[in-house]
């Protein structure tokens, strides 16, 4: 698998260190490996920082908002799409 | 070219203050951050909020747009006065990424990013995906930004993975690398097979007689009929497991579920109404024998 260092990190997403460490720091991204400055990342974490930079700038959230909303947004996806399953399977009991 | 009301789009009076600006954005951006809301207009209309906002929340940019407000037209239009040139405005500045023509003739160039070379964005897009297609690798021709890109699925692709297409994103400007897209799979709903993990359901309608005596049943596959046995006395619910048939996995294979649905015949003919009654006389048989009498002493001893 393809991992990335910090630096490359920061790079690829525009955002300063800092903004990264704070963003593992809550949980929003996990490193798949090494310690503070030997953390290596894999590339999916780079859709997830994007999302979290541009929700901490557009919407004014702090990191543990961006935490939040990031964890609600991907529960609402899981519950609408099983809600969608739910339903075809009923669907197909009572038709 | 069309006037923009930053004041209309951020559903403001024109002497609001910084304040209310502020809260209005911050409201509307909620609401229709691409992030947020997955609905096919929500980021454009983001966009628009967005270029509001950067204008209005500016006090020198917000003095400039009031002043030629004065110059849009009774039908919408608008053409700045001769000569107009932004204070905020440096020549030969870089375009700023998706704001309208509109804001580009007023303050073009005047809010530029940094010059240089920097790298494309990385793109994410949902991929939906038909059942049948993650059987085996398979290619799928995918249109991003008017480009049409050939993507080799792999076989046991699964629900909400991500595909990632190395230097597929944004393209970079001055030479700079380009993104990378990612693709989410999303199964499409299938008409006959429902999906739960890597496991295949099929609903299979069998006649009362069918669920009473037992049966052998043809029933669908992602590869074809097979044959099963239905044991006598199933319940409609029941779940024959048929193993290996269900969708590929990375590392497992999926099984697939035939569930039970008894149905009875939307009409019966004279004779099949004497053997049905001919039953019903015979059968000491009573699905609601667990009720117990009326439903309120039912409701009585479950409060005790």
């Amino acid at each position: 698998m393809n991992t990335l260092t910090l630096t490359e990190v920061c790079r690829r997403v525009s955002l300063p260190e800092h903004a990264v460490i704070e963003i593992v720091e809550v949980g929003i991204v996990t490193p798949v490996a090494g310690s503070a400055h030997t953390w290596r990342f894999d590339d999916q974490t780079l859709v997830v920082l994007s999302r979290a930079a541009r929700l901490h700038e557009d919407l004014a959230l702090d990191w543990h908002g961006v935490a939040l909303a990031l964890e609600l947004l991907e529960e609402i996806d899981t519950l609408r799409r099983e809600n969608e399953q739910l339903r075809q399977r009923l669907n197909r009991f009572l038709d | 070219m069309e006037f923009k009301d930053y004041y209309k789009i951020l559903g403001v009076p024109p002497e609001a203050d910084d304040k209310e600006i502020k809260a209005a954005y911050r409201k509307l951006a909620r609401k229709y951050h691409p992030d947020v809301n997955a609905d096919a207009d929500a980021e454009s209309k983001f966009k628009e909020v967005a270029e509001a906002y950067k204008v209005l929340k500016d006090a020198e940019k917000r003095a400039e747009y009031d002043q030629l407000r004065q110059f849009r037209d009774a039908r919408g239009g608008f053409q700045p006065p001769p000569g107009w040139q932004s204070a905020g405005a440096a020549s030969g500045g870089g375009r700023e990424a998706d704001f309208s023509d509109f804001f580009e003739s007023l303050f073009g160039g005047g809010f530029s990013r940094r010059g240089g070379p920097r790298p494309g964005r990385d793109l994410e897009m949902d991929l939906p995906l038909f059942l049948e297609d993650t059987v085996a690798d398979t290619r799928k021709p995918i249109s991003v930004h008017g480009r049409t890109l050939n993507v080799t699925i792999p076989a046991g692709t699964a629900d909400n993975e991500r595909i990632r297409l190395k230097g597929k994103g944004e393209p970079g400007s001055d030479g700079a690398p380009s993104g990378d897209l990612y693709l989410r799979v999303r199964l499409v709903p299938h008409p006959v097979f429902d999906v739960e993990g890597h496991d295949l359901l099929v609903t299979v309608p069998v006649a009362p007689w069918e669920a009473a005596l037992g049966a052998k049943l043809q029933v669908p596959t992602l590869s074809g009929r097979i044959s099963l046995t239905l044991p006598a006395g199933s319940q409609t619910g029941r779940r024959l497991r048929v193993k290996g048939k269900g969708l590929a996995g990375k590392k497992t294979q999926g099984d697939l579920y035939a569930i039970i649905k008894i149905v009875m015949p939307e009409r019966i003919s004279d004779r099949d109404r004497e053997l049905w009654r001919a039953l019903a006389e015979q059968s000491d048989f009573d699905p609601r024998a667990n009720w117990a009498g009326d439903g309120r002493r039912h409701d009585k001893e479950r409060r005790k």
